[in-house]
């Protein structure tokens, strides 16, 4: 059976949204920092319990206003929240996006908490993972650049939307 | 008591107790008296519609007020239900509008006559279409390369169909094409309008949107009105037809009948990028044909222009004003003399429109002068430059009247009169009278000419002329015929075949005497008569002996002797001798004679 399903990357700029998308499909990091103007999209084909499975990836600008995500996440089937290990605030998003669209929690997600690689700057508070948890969220420390459980966790949200 | 009552009242009215009972518990449960009053409504409100007149007035307001409520509480619904609806009717109201547009080409493609056109107004008899449909048919300038059917809300293709294999990441297409239309839509904000085209570089996107997915046609070319209208109708129609596969995710691009739906929407007409080669030769050939065609009309109206102007302006006493030419005939303005031929302008291609005038035209002047002197039937006329010639002959009588007339006419300047007056009456008078002898010479009398044939002696004849040239100076007479008896050259005649026989010189004969007086006489009269002559008198002898030239000259001498006693004058008279010698000695010509020679000299003309 073939299906289709939308996902999109949630997080503040720069937390690592397009590396991490990049790794995922092209196994490559570059250092150099490009912003995304509105919305990059991806796809990914995947076989999951003989399910062919064509993962669409919006990979939404980190642009933090009132409703911008909104139009993106319309129908959308899977999300993956992305944190900056080493930026506290990145984390603040969760709250934000929530609040503005609370039916956000009942969709299937995964959180990547970026830049493990950078272990000198890993800052993750406990309140933050406590709140991840709270969403029974699958939390994932991830490096972008050394592909440390990018695509494990881009098969642990493929297996929840063919479930 | 109270207790005695009841089971009275029970044991009478146990049964009524029980259906009031009953009744009571239906009025009072809600939703079994609802279930009750549902089963009359429908009859209730048929009967009250037909009773009771105030039954609608009542129903009016509040289904007023409920529509209204329900368009403002779920106003997408109803604009989803209602779009199939409304989007039948704008297309109805488009169709009618290009219905009116294909009337208007038709019309204009009717004066076609290329070779295409008329293969294809062929085609359009054999299949029984429009000529329109054809020609839409056959100019179509693009191709429908790709159909994506893509979901409203989450940008998932739900199918594609198209001739590119060249897009393999229709998914990342489909979702890409979401995300540009929801992003030029929150640009603009106005998410009331959706994105309607755009183009990449020879692609143009075209979208047709419905309440749950839209199409995106990737179009090469320019699609006409037509095609979009068409595009519309393609969404409304995917979601009549198949609203089960756009609502179930599992039935994305899993759907044959869509496929072939969408497959069917494909323009695959090649479209030749090599530039077109006109065909110059019919449009030449056309065109130099119109050209000669109008260049022929032009001349041959022209033509006809110019020989109606050249017949009007022929006609003596027709002046042109105007002349057009309208739906075929001439209107000629004009003014004309009575004395007009307008015969020639007789047709029924010509419209005269005229006022009569006096012309000065010289043709009409000269029949003017005919009409009005018509009773003289010797006189001819002519006109040139208003200048009248009249010649012939009039009665004397009539010569006053004639010339009254010819002044009382207009459009003369000036009068040639070389009208003689006719005096032959008079003439034939005065011959008879003159001539009345036993046989007076015939005459013959044409104007102011006579001629003389028959016989008359010079006198009279001189008497003749001088008395008519003094009666009528300007008569003519012709005597060539005429025989004049005594006339110079009869008188010469007779002296030169005079010979004079002298055998003695000394002694005359009475016969040499009576031919000296004939010869003193015939001189006299020449010299009356003005002749100038020089008279010879030449003396011949005969050769025997040898004093002969002395006897001829003697005799010579003798009679011009006797002549110049006789008055002749002597200037005019000489004298010499035929030798001898110069004769022929045996004929009788070697006589002793005298004969005479009269030669006359230039100065006297008359002849007679």
């Amino acid at each position: 059976m073939k299906v289709a399903k939308k996902v999109c990357l949630i997080g503040r700029f720069a937390v690592g949204k397009t590396s991490l998308v990049k790794q995922f499909i092209d196994k490559q990091f570059g250092e150099k920092y490009k912003t995304t103007v509105g919305v990059s999209i991806s796809t990914k084909e995947l076989i999951i319990n003989d399910t062919e499975l064509s993962m669409v990836i919006w990979d939404i600008a980190g642009f933090e206003q009132d409703g911008h995500y909104t139009h993106y996440l319309r129908g959308v089937h899977g999300i993956i929240w992305v944190m900056d290990g080493t930026e506290p605030e990145s984390f603040e998003i969760l709250d934000i996006i929530t609040k503005s669209i609370p039916e956000i929690t009942q969709i299937p997600s995964i959180c990547f908490i970026n830049k493990h690689d950078l272990t000198d700057e890993w800052c993750v508070e406990e309140e933050h993972l406590e709140q991840l948890k709270q969403l029974n969220y699958a939390v994932l420390n991830c490096s972008a650049k050394t592909g440390e459980n990018v695509e494990e966790g881009f098969t642990e949200l493929a297996e929840l939307l063919v479930s | 008591m109270s207790e005695e009552r009841d089971i009275l009242k029970s044991l009478l009215l146990k049964e009524e107790l029980k259906l009031l009972d009953q009744i009571k518990q239906k009025v009072l449960s809600e939703e079994q008296f609802t279930q009750e009053v549902s089963k009359v409504l429908g009859g209730a409100i048929k009967r009250a519609q037909k009773e009771d007149k105030s039954f609608e007035r009542a129903l009016s307001t509040p289904i007023q007020k409920g529509v209204t409520r329900a368009f403002s509480d779920n106003k997408q619904s109803i604009i989803d239900g209602l779009l199939p609806i409304m989007g039948q009717l704008i297309r109805k109201t488009v169709a009618n509008s290009i219905k009116q547009f294909v009337a208007d080409i038709n019309r204009t493609l009717e004066l076609g006559f290329s070779s295409k056109a008329l293969k294809w107004r062929w085609q359009a008899f054999k299949t029984d279409q429009s000529f329109a449909e054809i020609v839409f048919q056959k100019t179509i300038r693009y191709q429908v390369n790709e159909i994506f059917l893509i979901n409203q809300e989450n940008g998932l293709l739900i199918e594609h169909v198209g001739t590119d294999d060249m897009l393999k990441d229709n998914n990342a297409i489909s979702a890409m094409l979401s995300v540009i239309r929801e992003f030029i839509g929150d640009s603009l904000q106005s998410p009331d309008d959706n994105l309607q085209s755009a183009e990449m570089g020879d692609n143009l996107l075209f979208f047709s949107h419905g309440p749950k997915a839209f199409l995106v046609f990737v179009v090469k070319g320019s699609p006409t009105e037509r095609f979009k209208i068409k595009a519309q109708q393609l969404i409304e129609n995917v979601h009549a037809e198949f609203s089960d596969v756009l609502i179930n995710e599992e039935n994305y691009r899993n759907n044959t009948d869509l496929q072939k739906f969408l497959r069917d929407q494909l323009v695959t007409k090649s479209i030749s990028d090599k530039p077109k080669k006109i065909n110059w030769v019919p449009w030449v050939v056309g065109i130099l044909t119109i050209v000669l065609a109008l260049s022929y009309w032009s001349y041959k109206r022209n033509k006809e222009y110019d020989e109606m102007v050249d017949i009007a302006n022929s006609i003596g006493g027709l002046y042109v004003q105007s002349m057009v030419r309208t739906r075929g005939k001439f209107k000629i303005k004009g003014l004309v003399d009575p004395l007009a031929d307008t015969s020639s302008l007789q047709r029924e291609d010509v419209i005269l429109d005229t006022r009569p005038y006096i012309s000065l035209d010289d043709t009409i002047t000269k029949k003017r002068v005919e009409m009005i002197t018509a009773d003289f039937n010797e006189v001819n006329f002519n006109v040139v430059n208003q200048e009248l010639t009249v010649r012939g002959s009039i009665l004397p009588k009539e010569q006053k009247k004639f010339i009254q007339k010819l002044n009382s006419i207009v459009g003369i300047k000036r009068i040639k009169n070389k009208v003689v007056v006719d005096n032959s009456t008079e003439i034939t008078a005065f011959f008879e009278s003159f001539f009345a002898i036993d046989k007076p010479p015939e005459f013959t009398v044409s104007h102011n000419h006579i001629s003389l044939s028959g016989t008359l002696t010079y006198s009279q004849y001189q008497n003749f002329i001088q008395e008519i040239k003094h009666l009528f100076p300007e008569i003519n007479v012709n005597g060539k015929t005429l025989t004049i008896s005594d006339s110079n050259q009869l008188l010469i005649n007779s002296i030169n075949s005079t010979v004079i026989n002298i055998p003695l010189l000394q002694k005359k004969a009475p016969k040499q005497i009576r031919l000296l007086t004939d010869i003193i006489k015939i001189n006299q009269q020449l010299e009356q008569r003005g002749v100038s002559f020089k008279l010879s008198i030449i003396g011949q002898s005969d050769c025997y002996g040898t004093l002969s030239d002395s006897y001829s000259m003697k005799r010579a001498e003798t009679i011009m002797s006797t002549l110049i006693q006789s008055s002749i004058d002597p200037a005019v008279v000489s004298k010499e001798i035929l030798t001898c010698n110069t004769f022929d000695q045996t004929q009788n010509d070697a006589k002793r004679v005298v004969s005479f020679l009269i030669k006359q000299t230039e100065k006297n003309n008359e002849s007679r």
